[in-house]
């Protein structure tokens, strides 16, 4: 390799360099924000404005949340709960479909994966689907309500369904003239050939079950069954609706005023919900990157 | 390969032909289930509404056993499950049904209802008003019934309500909500910090007008540069002389020629005024986009507001933010449409037991022992009682409002509160003067596009106007020019129609 060809590699590699700082510290600044005022004290809000890094250091907001947190504390256990059994059931159940579905020998699979793939363009609209839950199904206030409607991802499984389909046909056959049925060929070779596949899938999953709050706004009225994100997201409407209250001169109870969670709380509440997540994903990194490119490769 | 490709896709060729076909198949059953669905809901009510005639004619035997489900806007408090059980001994005793009383948050409220109204879903009373689950838009979409049959048979709740009021509340002639009694009337003011008032010696009786405002907010703004004069700027609810309603919160009515107007263009004085204000620096720098203003108020750096001045005002803001308060007021006390409606209570066409729950809120407007037990909790368990009709909570206590249920005048006061503060607002409900278009709607569906583009011109102008942001006589030629483009004369004729039209009916 020539002088001039390593210093032009230097010199991109600097370029590239700098664009990935920069795009990461775009990133890294609102979170950080977030945590910056969450450690502001109101008093510093009002005077000095939001900073980056706070001028005081203040716990108040994590006192003020952590003092009474029962709330919290079930909060967790409903969310743990329900991410815990929804992405272990939706895990099996999508593998599983995607595995019949990659058989080149199972005849219907074109019109079912067509089946699929139709309610990923089209759905009955939300005023059948609750009615389907509370009234047919009677899952208001259970946990199920909060697990089933997100169980059942498509698009992950169609991309469960290409990688099974990548694994080499010659395997399964083998395993077939040694006498494996179907379901020991997925438990035992197709299963263990995709980790991270399942990997990849399971965080995804694991995110959407963790950030899940629409269903509970839907279906869960006790407050014991309140999982984390609808606990914040609840508290922030609720702020946001007494000071859209206040500027309208409304109805405003004097108790309902004092019970609005500081700016600094609602921030605290954030770090406080995003916490356990920050810390699995480096876990799940190594499978992620091969993970990511399973959807590109066909055929 | 390639072939195996496009044989293996399942968007190829004949696919995307079947696709087409389940998307038209699938259209017209959506289109079918629509017109379908329409024609039943209309059917249920009316069977329903003939059910409960019969019903209510077979009355006098022993009460059925029922449940009541009663959805309110408010956060589940603490102690809810002993005070709803003894709740229900009064309830069951009195007329045999047991409260299930459903509270919503006050964020969700609006999207839970909805889509519990729009699945049919069965309960029987939700509280309902012109700015939270809004009334009329249920009326129209037809979630309540009528209550006019009911009312008949349950005088003591309709005596306690003045006549006026169940008229200007009715839709086409008929009532669909019981109002919850308490403050109906709207009087617009100002508070102020009482510590600078005392400090600078303000003498607030001599203010009548805007511009006297103008040397006592100099005088904040020149010794406590840390406190802001005014919250923001106003130019058309106070201190405006004879009261002039507006329509659909668009256009002016004078009530002596009934002439239909715009407001706005009147006042230039005052935008000028806002304008100087905003020059000499009383409003916050944010003002067009500052939201939340509690944090400011509550450290104490807002000198004054525009408040609602109501019995007992000075007391509930000392209550919100820890210190004191005066209050001066700045219009007439005007009884109209958005006050009388800012609290009602709706019994659902899904019901299986209207007259049932009408019973329930003639209760919960007539039982003292009732309302005040769902109000403020179990005595000793949730307050204390420090007089007659005097108690005083006990800190994380049963906590909820006694409009969302019923007669407020008949609740309890609070420490701190004056004794007589019901009896002064039931005095002030009705020495107030009933706006003139009192019970008169604006049927907006012939000038629909046009009131909404007004709308959305005045929104933009009145922001930057009441705050003084820019000059105000190029802002109100552009804005005249805008407003005459968007069809404001059409409006006017339209609202002088249907004004006219009204006045001669009655």
């Amino acid at each position: 390799m020539s002088i001039s060809a390593i210093k032009r590699n230097t010199v991109s590699q600097i370029i590239i360099n700098i664009f990935f700082i920069l795009l990461s510290v775009s990133f890294i600044t609102p979170l950080f924000a977030i945590i910056s005022i969450s450690l502001t004290s109101e008093r510093d809000v009002v005077n000095y404005g939001y900073s980056l890094i706070p001028p005081n250091i203040d716990f108040s907001a994590y006192k003020f949340i952590l003092s009474s947190p029962s709330t919290i504390l079930s909060a967790y256990k409903v969310t743990a709960i329900t991410s815990f059994i929804g992405v272990l059931s939706s895990l099996l159940i999508s593998s599983m479909c995607a595995f019949s579905l990659s058989r080149k020998d199972f005849k219907y699979r074109r019109q079912l994966t067509f089946y699929f793939f139709f309610t990923m363009l089209f759905n009955g609209g939300l005023v059948p689907y609750y009615i389907l839950m509370t009234k047919y199904l009677s899952l208001r206030n259970t946990y199920l309500a909060l697990i089933l409607p997100l169980i059942g991802n498509i698009w992950h499984m169609l991309i469960l369904r290409t990688f099974f389909q990548s694994l080499m046909v010659e395997i399964i056959e083998s395993a077939t003239i040694d006498g494996a049925s179907d379901v020991l060929i997925y438990a035992y070779i197709a299963l263990p050939l995709s980790t991270p596949a399942l990997a990849t899938i399971g965080l995804f999953q694991l995110l959407s079950f963790w950030n899940s709050w629409y269903p509970a706004l839907l279906f869960i009225t006790k407050k014991s069954l309140y999982p984390l994100q609808y606990l914040l997201q609840s508290m922030l409407r609720n702020a946001q609706e007494i000071i859209r209250n206040m500027e309208q001169m409304s109805f405003i109870a004097p108790e309902e005023l004092k019970n609005v969670p500081t700016e600094s709380t609602r921030m605290a509440m954030c770090i406080i919900a995003i916490g356990p997540i920050l810390f699995i994903f480096p876990f799940f990194q190594k499978y992620f990157v091969k993970g990511l490119t399973i959807g590109a490769v066909k055929g | 390969m390639s072939k195996k490709l496009s044989k293996d896709g399942f968007l190829m060729g004949k696919y995307v032909r079947i696709l087409c076909i389940l998307i038209v198949v699938i259209m017209l059953f959506v289109l079918s289930v629509g017109c379908v669905k329409v024609k039943t809901e209309g059917e249920k009510t009316e069977s329903k509404v003939t059910t409960e005639s019969t019903e209510t004619k077979s009355e006098p035997e022993p009460l059925k056993p029922v449940k009541l489900l009663w959805y309110v806007r408010a956060q589940t408090p603490n102690n809810e499950k002993n005070v709803l059980e003894a709740a229900n001994k009064i309830i069951g005793e009195k007329i045999n049904a047991t409260l299930d009383l459903q509270f919503i948050n006050s964020g969700d409220f609006n999207e839970k209802m909805r889509m519990i109204m729009s699945a049919q879903e069965e309960y029987d009373l939700a509280y309902t008003a012109n700015w939270a689950n809004t009334f009329s838009n249920n009326v129209s979409n037809g979630a309540y019934i009528e209550l006019d049959d009911l009312l008949k048979e349950r005088k003591a709740l309709y005596n306690i309500i003045p006549e006026k009021i169940w008229e200007a509340l009715k839709v086409n002639g008929k009532t669909y909500g019981v109002p919850n009694y308490q403050i109906m009337y709207n009087e617009t003011g100002f508070w102020f910090k009482k510590d600078l008032i005392d400090k600078y010696n303000i003498d607030l009786s001599k203010v009548k007008k805007m511009e006297d405002l103008t040397p006592i907010y100099q005088t904040i703004k020149d010794n406590e540069p840390d406190v802001i004069p005014l919250r923001a700027g106003n130019a058309s609810t106070v201190f405006m002389g004879d009261y002039h309603p507006e329509i659909d919160n668009l256009l002016a009515v004078n009530p002596k020629t009934w002439e239909v107007y715009d407001m706005k263009p009147t006042l230039m004085d005052r935008y000028k005024l806002m304008r100087e204000w905003y020059q000499k620096g009383f409003f916050p720098s944010d003002v067009a986009t500052l939201k939340d203003e509690r944090p400011l108020i509550l450290e104490g750096k807002i000198f004054s507001r525009i408040v609602r001045i109501k019995p007992g005002v000075e007391g509930e803001l000392q209550a919100s933010y820890g210190y004191d308060f005066v209050t001066i007021s700045a219009s007439d006390k005007v009884l109209n449409y958005s006050g009388a409606a800012s609290a009602l209570t709706g019994i659902s066409t899904t019901s299986k037991n209207p007259e049932r729950a009408m019973m329930l809120l003639e209760l919960t407007n007539t039982d003292k022992e009732l309302l005040n037990l769902l109000t403020y909790g179990i005595e000793g368990q949730d307050y204390v009682k420090i007089g007659t009709d005097k108690i005083e909570k006990k800190p994380d206590s049963y906590t909820f409002y006694a409009w969302q249920l019923g007669n407020q005048f008949i609740a309890y006061t609070l420490k701190g509160q004056d004794d007589s503060v019901w009896e002064e607002t039931r005095k002030c409900n009705e020495q107030s003067i009933i706006d003139p278009l009192f019970g008169f709607t604006f049927d907006r569906t012939p000038v629909e596009n046009e009131v909404a583009q007004l709308k959305a011109i005045r929104t933009n102008f009145d922001d930057i106007m009441n705050n003084g942001l820019t000059d105000p006589e190029e802002a109100m030629a552009d804005r005249t020019q805008q407003m005459k483009a968007a069809g404001i004369d059409k409006v006017i004729a339209e609202m002088k129609k249907q004004v006219d039209a009204w006045r001669q009916s009655k």
